[in-house]
């Protein structure tokens, strides 16, 4: 049974400028000891979703509108409850960010930081907490971690600061680790080894890793199964495989031509043309049709486009766009 | 509710072969700021200034033989010499013993003032700026009206209403003088609240009590030290305003301004009775300013040189 099953979540924006409908019907879920990816580009309500299930989404202006999230069977993440959330959060669901320099209190020493969510967490003396400190810090591979578990965030570089959010996140094993793009502001030596790091605590506790990123890279190496989104709804989904060698959504494959790849060296990169709709107003079509400079067959501009199963792992959602050949984008450039 | 997952057993973990009490001490954040303030001079220098500017103001008064509040009209304003050191004053009260007594008044009024407005400003600021939204602007708008009010005319109301005391002085000052303290430590707040650390702190399941204590209150202490030391001599000018309109200390009881009045009052023929006090009291306000410029360095961990 699936640890956390989400299922037609719908988050909006109550703006100035009109109701901003960021998540807009998605579902996912996730086992045990698997690492699912969630990628789109800026905007496509990748992270809203999961700080959805956090409870981070401010209300006012945000309101989750409809949907659930069932934890473990049990408990609906959306309508337990600030409370009930509170228990669950840290524990059972950690989750780290994309900004280490930030996400870590500058006034804090690292072992109050790392010590205090044990503490919150659990009954154990301060002798203890400072123990498993130490212990966790050598886990996440930070050299000499008794004399280092005193010093400030400002103390280590930013691929030791992430490799401390992780030591907090995991220390109280739990059964989900939300990562939300977590190597975005690391070094590309640096982004390798977090990754690995990543995969390697989650074997350690079994736990199941949500993985945001718009770095297709990432999820190709790390992921079991993707699901990809695009305006607030999730256009494909499927296991690495089926995304990777079956893309059937053609947001998916003009994604994948955008990766730049060491043989196309001295041509021109593709480059999705246009832009993200403005989600403030409503998209009752296909919303990658409606992207300037796409051709599509103009059947799902005004009705909304269904999900089709194309195997047991693999769904997409019905889209009528036509990509080019990609010479003659490239040509063009 | 012990949670399973989490096992507070010690006999899983290795032993790591290090001194925990080594370093386990010195983990507050005052210890920290106290080892960093010792390296700045000045700042260790006005600390001690002030320590003794206290000592000297409530223990002196035993020591010197004299009695603030009683005339001698046979040696009114006599100069500095044996017996008298600062001289007497124009009813012949010994003036070591008034400006020791003064400054029981202006400092007391200078830290408990302050101290009030500065618990219920952070209190009150980082509260609404942390909860948001309606609260938030309720909130504010209360502090904007309290604003709103003349001052002086708050102060006669409160001092009317109840008995004329000391401490109700002290108490009155600090509740006007934390509306401003509450404004910046918002604004700070407001800003600080953005941070993914409050919100990683959020996705461990803190509660809103916790992270406002303990996350986001030593993120301002810089800026709120700065702005206290700031209203202590705000503080002490306020309270010789009130006892110069009569609501304030009560003759003979002294303050350091109302010493410097009468100092100013004869400043040609005895200019002893101005400079004095006004040493003291100046000499307390540059410390103030250079202990606060020194706390703000201490108290923020990136600052450190070592």
């Amino acid at each position: 049974m699936a640890i956390l099953e989400v299922s037609d979540l719908k988050t909006s924006f109550h703006t100035r400028n009109g109701i901003v409908r960021a998540v807009d019907g998605v579902s996912f879920a996730v086992e045990r000891g698997e690492t699912i990816g969630i990628v789109g580009e800026s905007g496509s309500g990748k992270s809203v979703s999961c700080y959805s299930l956090m409870g981070l989404i401010p209300q006012p202006p945000g309101r989750i509108e409809g949907g659930t999230a069932l934890f473990d069977g049990e408990t609906d993440l959306l309508r337990c409850g600030e409370a009930a959330l509170r228990t669950i959060r840290g524990r059972r669901i950690s989750m780290i960010f994309q900004d280490p320099m930030t996400s870590l209190n500058p006034y804090l020493r690292v072992s109050t930081q790392i010590m205090e969510a044990l503490q919150m967490h659990s009954t154990i003396t301060r002798r203890e907490a400072l123990k498993r400190a130490i212990t966790a810090l050598e886990e996440v591979g930070i050299a000499e971690a008794a004399s280092r578990v005193q010093s400030y965030p400002h103390e280590f570089s930013g691929g030791m600061r992430q490799r401390v959010m992780i030591a907090m996140a995991m220390i109280t094993h739990p059964d989900i680790l939300i990562a939300d793009e977590p190597t975005t502001a690391l070094d590309v030596t640096v982004q390798a080894q977090i990754l690995e790091l990543i995969r390697e605590r989650q074997r350690a506790n079994n736990s199941a890793v949500i993985l945001i990123t718009h770095d297709l890279g990432v999820v190709a190496g790390m992921c079991d199964r993707i699901t990809v989104m695009y305006a607030g709804k999730v256009v494909e989904c499927g296991t690495a495989d089926d995304i990777f060698k079956r893309a059937a959504h053609p947001y998916t494959i003009a994604l994948q031509r955008s990766i730049p790849s060491l043989g196309s060296k001295g041509k021109p990169l593709y480059t999705i043309p246009g832009l993200p709709p403005d989600l403030s107003r409503p998209i009752p079509g296909d919303a990658f049709a409606l992207r300037e400079g796409i051709r599509s067959g103009g059947k799902w501009l005004t009705t909304p486009p269904p999900l089709r199963q194309l195997s047991d792992t693999h769904w997409v959602r019905e889209s009528d766009v036509i990509l080019p050949p990609l010479e003659e984008v490239l040509h063009d450039c | 509710m012990l949670p399973s997952r989490v096992s507070p057993s010690s006999e899983k973990l290795p032993d790591l072969g290090v001194d925990l009490d080594a370093i386990e001490s010195g983990t507050s954040l005052w210890k920290d700021a106290w080892l960093r303030l010792r390296k700045n001079r000045l700042a260790l220098m006005s600390f001690w200034v002030l320590v003794f500017m206290v000592l000297f103001c409530f223990l002196g008064p035993f020591f010197t033989g004299q009695d603030y509040r009683t005339n001698n009209l046979e040696k009114t304003l006599l100069s500095p010499q044996a017996g008298h050191l600062f001289g007497t004053d124009d009813l012949g009260r010994d003036q070591l013993t008034r400006v020791m007594v003064g400054g029981r008044v202006s400092l007391g009024v200078g830290i408990i003032a302050t101290t009030v407005s500065l618990l219920i400003g952070v209190a009150y600021g980082a509260t609404a700026a942390y909860v948001g939204g309606k609260a938030d602007a309720v909130m504010m708008r209360f502090v904007d009206v309290l604003y709103a009010l003349p001052f002086t005319i708050f102060v006669i109301l409160l001092m009317t209403l109840f008995e004329r005391s000391i401490v109700l002085l002290f108490v009155v000052i600090g509740a006007v003088e934390w509306l401003t303290m509450a404004r910046i430590v918002r604004g700070q707040v407001l800003s600080i609240k953005q941070q993914e650390f409050v919100e990683a702190a959020v996705s461990l399941g803190y509660s809103s009590g916790r992270i406002i204590l303990r996350h986001i209150i030593p993120n301002v202490l810089g800026v709120v030290v700065v702005y206290a030391t700031l209203t202590v001599p705000a503080v002490m000018l306020l309270e010789s305003f009130l006892s110069f309109l009569g609501l304030g200390v009560q003759p003979p009881m002294p303050s350091w301004g109302s010493l410097i009045k009468l100092g100013a009052d004869n400043i040609q023929l005895y200019p002893h009775l101005l400079v004095i006090p006004a040493v003291f009291f100046s000499l307390t306000l540059f410390s103030l300013n250079f202990l606060g410029d020194g706390l703000r360095d201490a108290l923020d961990p990136r600052s450190s040189k070592d």
